[in-house]
This record gives C-alpha cells, sequence and structure tokens, in this order.
C-alpha cells in the first residue's frame, strides 16, 4: 500500500534523525576490570552499544566524595554525559556489587560499637593494697607494678542509623 | 536547502526538548546547604543553574556539604527545563563532607585514638612476686626475702585521669 510505504519511509527517517537518543537512555553493563583511578572496563549487554566494551569509564555516585572498588563481573548501568556517546559514565549498581566503599579515598576501616580498642597503660603503676602471705595479713603501700599487657576495649556506642 | 535537510531541521526543531532527558555534567559553583549553584560544562545547555535541589544517592536524611569545582552530573525532572536536580557526583578528595542520619559526629577508623577515664585510682587484685622487705622485731635490721609463690593481694593502682589507645578492628568493605 503507498501510503504505507510513505509512512514507513517517514517512520525510519525520524528515527534516523532522532538516533542519537539511544544515548540519552542507561543500559545495564557487567564490569570487566578497574583502574588504580577507579574507572572502569565495561561490558554493555546491550548490543546496539556493545561494540568492543568501553574502557576508562568513570563512576558518579550518589554521594560526593565517596567511591567504591567493585569486583570483575559486578554488574552497573552506563549513560553518556549530555547524550554524547564519547562521555559514558557508570552510575547504579546492583546490591552486591561491591569490594569496598571508601570516603574521601580512606583505607582505614570504619569503626563500629562492637569493635575493639587497645588502650596502653603506663609502663609502671604504683600500687597500694593488703594481701595474706600464709595466714598472716599484711598491707603495702608504694610498690611499683608493672602491667605488661595492654587493655582491650569494647565501643559501646555509635550512631543509631549509620551501620557498616 | 533541500525538503530532506528542511524535513531534518523541523523534526529536530520538534523535539529539541530531549537534551532535557539527558544528565548533563556540571561543576559546584556554590554550596547553599539546601541546594548548589552549578555551571553545567559543555554542550547546548552550558551556563549557570541557580540553586539546584540536590537528590541524594542514599535514602534517610543524608546530608552534604561540596566544596566548589566539585564535579557533578544534572538532570532534569521528567524532561521538564524549569526542574534541574543533581543526581551524582564524580569523586575528588577533599571535596565533601557527608552527614549519613544528618548525625554530626565524625565515624572513628581503626588506627583512631580513644580515650579512657580512669585515674586517679583503679581496683586491682594480682599476684606479688619479686621481694619483700622483713621487719624483726628491733633492733634487728630489715631482711630482704623472696616473696613466696602464690601470694595474692588486692588494692589500687594509681593511674592518670585519662588513659589512651587505638582502635584496631572494624568493617571489612567501608573504609574513611
Amino acid at each position: 500500500m503507498p501510503g504505507s510505504d510513505s509512512r514507513t519511509a517517514l517512520e525510519r527517517f525520524i528515527r534516523w534523525v532522532m538516533r542519537d537518543t539511544l544515548y540519552l537512555a542507561q543500559y545495564e553493563c557487567e564490569v570487566q576490570g578497574q583502574a588504580e583511578d577507579y574507572t572502569l572496563d565495561l561490558l554493555p549487554a546491550d548490543e546496539r552499544i556493545r561494540g568492543t566494551g568501553l574502557s576508562n569509564v568513570p563512576i558518579r555516585h550518589g554521594l560526593p566524595g565517596v567511591t567504591v572498588r567493585v569486583p570483575v563481573g559486578a554488574s552497573v548501568l552506563l549513560g553518556f554525559e549530555g547524550g554524547d556517546p564519547r562521555s559514558p559514565f557508570a552510575s547504579l549498581w546492583d546490591p552486591d556489587s561491591i569490594d569496598a566503599i571508601e570516603f574521601n579515598g580512606g583505607k582505614s576501616p570504619v569503626a563500629r560499637v562492637g569493635d575493639t580498642a587497645t588502650v596502653a597503660f603506663p609502663p609502671l603503676v604504683t600500687i597500694t593494697g593488703v594481701g595474706t602471705l600464709g595466714a598472716a595479713p599484711f598491707t603495702f603501700s608504694g610498690c611499683q607494678g608493672a602491667i605488661v599487657s595492654p587493655g582491650v576495649a569494647v565501643i559501646e556506642t555509635g550512631a543509631k542509623r549509620a551501620k557498616a | 536547502m533541500n525538503a530532506r535537510d528542511a524535513l531534518e531541521r523541523l523534526i529536530r526543531w520538534v523535539m529539541r526538548d530531549s537534551i532535557y532527558l539527558a544528565a548533563h555534567p556540571a561543576v559546584v559553583v556554590t554550596d547553599h546547604g539546601d541546594a548548589v549553584s552549578v555551571s553545567i560544562e559543555s554542550g547546548p545547555l552550558a551556563g549557570a543553574l541557580p540553586r539546584v535541589p540536590v537528590l541524594s544517592g542514599l535514602a534517610g536524611g543524608t546530608a552534604t556539604a561540596v566544596e566548589p569545582g566539585t564535579r557533578c552530573l544534572v538532570r532534569f525532572e521528567a524532561g521538564d527545563p524549569s526542574r534541574p536536580r543533581v543526581v551524582a557526583w564524580g569523586f575528588d578528595r577533599d571535596s565533601a563532607v557527608v552527614h549519613l542520619d544528618r548525625g554530626g559526629r565524625s565515624i572513628a577508623r581503626v588506627g583512631d585514638v580513644v580515650r579512657m577515664p580512669a585515674g586517679p585510682s583503679l581496683p586491682v587484685t594480682g599476684t606479688l612476686v619479686g621481694m619483700m622487705t622483713v621487719q624483726p622485731p628491733p633492733p634487728s635490721p630489715p631482711v630482704p626475702t623472696p616473696i613466696p609463690p602464690g601470694t595474692t593481694f588486692t588494692g589500687t593502682m594509681a593511674l592518670p585521669p585519662s588513659l589512651y589507645g587505638t582502635i584496631v578492628s572494624g568493617a571489612r568493605k567501608v573504609t574513611a
């Protein structure tokens, strides 16, 4: 039907004109690797943008000052800044896709209620007390004692709604 | 201009608002606390956007403070140019302070210092070892004598007002 052909041709033309809208969407990808600067090598699941995959893709995070280390095989969404295929970014993860969450790039594990701390005592402490020698009680004062093991403390209080 | 070019231009004009469906790279100019003023770096929307609300990637009262120059992504709710929102962030060290659950205290890490109130004295029990001095009836002089094994005592030990230590265990995957 001629009218149908015209319509199909017009639709194809419009799709061609609007072809860059492909890069307004976000696409599921598998992480193939992560560099020291946190950028990712990604393999999109969608054949239209897969090619041979994308390298050195920066991550955009839901919080400023926070970044992540993720394992190979992690799942993330791929988007394009400004709809520009030359500016890919990764954002939004599957829940299990994490090796480490780093605040401000720090490497020290955060402490939580129940974690432990060691407390150092002075090298020598002065002890006063009473004792029993055989059956005979005795008193002493001003004795110098050494505590050879550090004290161990347990963190008992912490944030109510921030957990790690 | 031929008919094809004219049609292409018409279609692009009709669909011109599709640019507001994209995420646009920007940098923070000023943090106002409840919003940030940003500058979109490039593209057809390049320019300043004042007081853009920030949507958090975490639910539940997460507040942030960011330094000027921090990179971010701006999206427009429902593709509406009048409703820009900051939706994601680039990572820059020392660019932000995060308040989880709007908390105001710094999170402690392994290696951080702890202080334990201690002095002036602490009850103690133990076993005495070493030498003691036995005082026979005068006029005999004191006699140094080994303390018999198993000699126990109770008492107090004098301590400074505070003892200090370090945190030695923490989360496996969350670092700061």
